[in-house]
This record gives C-alpha cells, structure tokens and sequence, in this order.
C-alpha cells in the first residue's frame, strides 16, 4: 500500500498522521507513511488543500484533520 | 418576521437578557460599567462560537461540493470580466483564512488559470464568505452585511482584472507555472461523508480561531464599556478622513480571521466610529496579513506581489471613504 499524508506541516497534519497511523495499526496493515510536505512536491500530485491521505493515487481524505474511525472507515472500503 | 430573524435568531438578544438576568440573580450591580463589559463579553462569546458552528458546518457541507480541483475546472471555462467574477463568487464558497486560500491560488497558477483570475479568488476568499455574512448580518443588519459583501466581491473582481491588465503573467514563480497539469483522483462523497467533513471543517477553525474571537471580544468589551464615547468619534468617527488609514494601516499586518473582528467593529460601531473606517478596519484584517504575505513571496514575485498588495490596500481605502460618505444611506 503507498500511503501519502500532504500537508506542511500545520497542526491538523500531525492529527491526520496521528490517525492514519493508528487506523492503520487497528486494521493490522504494515505500510509506511509517506510525508509529502514540499510545496512542489504538493502540485505535482495534483492536490490543493492540506491535510489530504492519499492511498494508491487515490485521495481517501481531502483536506480534513478526520478521526481514526474516519480514516479507518475509508482504508476498508479500499480492502 | 425578518425583525424577528435579524434579532433574535441571528442577534440572540434572548441571550443577552438570560445572561443579564443570570448576573442579576448572582447578585451583581447591574448598573456598574463591569457588570456591562461582563454581560458584553459572555453573551458575545457564546454567540460568536454557536453561529460560527452552526455556520462554518452548513458552510461547509457546501463546499463540499466545490473541492478546489472542482473549482479549477470550473473556473478554466470562463473568459475575460466573467471569469474573474467566477473566481471571486467560488471565493466565497471556499476556505475562510488567507492561509489556506494560498495553496489553492497556486494549484489554480499551476493549471494555467489566468493570474489575474486567481488573485480575484485570492483577495475575495478570506474577505467574503457565508459564514461571515451570516454573522454581519446579526450585528449590523441586513443592509450593511450586503454591502460589506458586494463591496467585497467587486474589489476582488475589479482588483484581479487591472493585476492581470499589468501582465503579470510572468511574476508566478516558474516552478508553478511549469508545474504539469495533474489532478488527483478523488472520491464519490455521500451525504454523511461531506456531514463529517462539515464536523471536521467546524472543530478544526475553532481550534484555530477561539484565541482570537476572545481576544476580539475582550477588545471588544473594553470599547463597549471603558473608552469614553468622545474619543472614539474624534479619532475614528466618519468626519475624520484620516480614520481610514489609520484603520487601514493598523489592520493590515494584523492576523485575525473575520469572527474575531466583528466583536471589534460591533463596539466600535455602537460607540460612533465611522462606517467606512470599520469596513475598512474589517477588510484590512482579513484580506491581507503579515503571514499569508509571507506565504504569498514563495509562490510569486515581488513585483507582483507589491502590485496585489497596493491594489488591495488602495482598495481598502476608497471602500472606506467611500461608505463614509454614504453612511446615511445605511442609518
């Protein structure tokens, strides 16, 4: 699974990251969180608001600070 | 019945007579000047934080609707005038601080929006929304919360067309501009995924906002209450021509989001400042500050960027004179 939190660093990306890594943990998934966090890097992938969880090029979160039941909720429809 | 809305709806004067009478029962003098700034600060506190939930939730379920890669697209089919009236009315349906309005400015630069379009959604983002509208109307009533927002919309509009008659198409800084077109897939949103999003989009500007809608309302209570009547005419009342730079210029480099200025200018305007010099204050505060300005140098060039930030300021200022002369038509 490539996962990619985007977001510089504002206080709501560190709750997302928080989130996913315990939805992650929940689902018994081992991945690494990739931190997409340079304003380049961000355009590249074509998204435009922060926080954003990116799975397989797919946006499952976009611009939200979501709960871990949230995150969880969105990883299992991708299962 | 719109008596009935603007009051005690959207103004909740039942709060501030519950409040009052709970003071009373306390057994406070209700005469003194901090029984006053006391009913003043709690009753505007609570006020404040219910509609901004109620508001930035219904606002948010909106703009679901209008992800910022929608809006490009959107955006990407109109020319001319028209395209920047389009950028300054999605403005309004968009995020509500200068920060967050920042990145979506640049993914428009990188899809090859016109520069000029993006900054009319740049300047009217923070300055015009909903939610914003909404809590003018409780304070001042409907007829200066609409011109606040028309005001508003035609200085994004008219601010973005004359940046891009400069052509300044050159100023966006090249790795934004040559940045490839790319747009992220995104998912299909059901009515309780974009109900959550409203949740979150609610918890996470009241973590970002409640210092400064208490720091606003203590000001506010202070002016109210405190500062004699005299002074605030003298020094900000509309017969002072030089209260709109002032505003002006003590509002610019200030960050605070439009809910912790209107507690300020609501004070201010009870105790005869000029209707122009609030705007303006208003304006000041919300469409520019010292960091979105910051963030605005990594995307752009300064010449672009002292050109935005002179239209705006210039702006500010002939909106604040401009309503100060008017203010009888507003009374």
């Amino acid at each position: 699974m490539d996962i990619k939190l985007i977001g510089a660093g504002c206080p709501d990306c560190d709750k997302l990251k928080a989130s996913t890594e315990e939805a992650l943990k929940e689902l018994g998934i081992e991945a690494q969180i990739q931190r997409i966090s340079s304003l380049k890097d961000i355009i590249l992938l074509g998204v435009m608001t922060a926080p954003s969880l990116m799975v397989d090029g797919k946006l499952i979160i976009s611009g939200q600070a979501a709960s871990t039941a949230e995150v969880k909720q969105q990883l299992e429809k991708l299962l | 019945m719109w008596n009935f809305i603007e009051k005690q709806l959207l103004g909740m004067q039942w709060l501030k007579e519950a409040v009052h009478a709970l003071f009373s029962l306390l057994g406070l003098n209700m005469e003194g000047r901090l029984a006053h700034s006391l009913v003043f600060f709690v009753y505007d506190t609570i006020k404040i934080f219910v509609l901004l939930s109620v508001l930035i939730f219904a606002v948010s379920y909106v703009q679901s609707y209008f992800p910022p890669e929608r809006t490009r697209k959107i955006l990407g089919r109109f020319q001319g005038i028209t395209a920047n009236l389009m950028g300054a009315l999605l403005g309004t349906v968009t995020p509500f601080c200068s920060c967050s309005s920042i990145p979506i400015f640049i993914g428009f630069a990188s899809a090859g929006v016109p520069v000029g379009v993006s900054l009319s959604f740049l300047i009217s983002s923070p300055l015009v929304d909903l939610g914003a509208f909404l809590l003018l109307l409780s304070v001042f009533g409907l007829k200066i919360a609409l011109a606040y927002v028309i005001v508003g919309i035609v200085l994004a509009v008219l601010g973005g067309a004359l940046l891009d008659k400069m052509g300044m198409e050159d100023q966006v800084e090249e790795f934004i501009r040559l940045a490839p077109a790319v747009e992220a897939a995104q998912q299909e949103l059901s009515w309780k995924d974009r109900c959550i999003y409203g949740k979150n989009q609610v918890l996470s500007i009241i973590r970002k906002v409640w210092k400064y809608v208490l720091i606003g309302v203590g000001i506010g209570a202070v002016i109210h209450n405190w500062i004699p009547e005299e002074w605030v005419v003298n020094l900000l009342g509309s017969g002072n021509p030089f209260s709109i730079v002032l505003a002006t210029a003590v509002g610019v480099p200030m960050y605070a989001d439009i809910f912790g200025t209107i507690p300020i200018a609501e004070a201010l305007w009870v105790r005869g400042a000029g209707l122009g010099t609030i705007l303006s204050f208003m304006m000041a505060v919300t469409a520019l500050s010292l960091p979105s300005i910051i963030m605005l140098k990594q995307a752009i060039k300064p010449k672009l960027l002292a050109a935005f930030v002179s239209v705006v300021v210039l702006g500010i200022l002939l909106i604040g004179l401009g309503f100060n002369l008017a203010t009888p038509l507003f009374l």
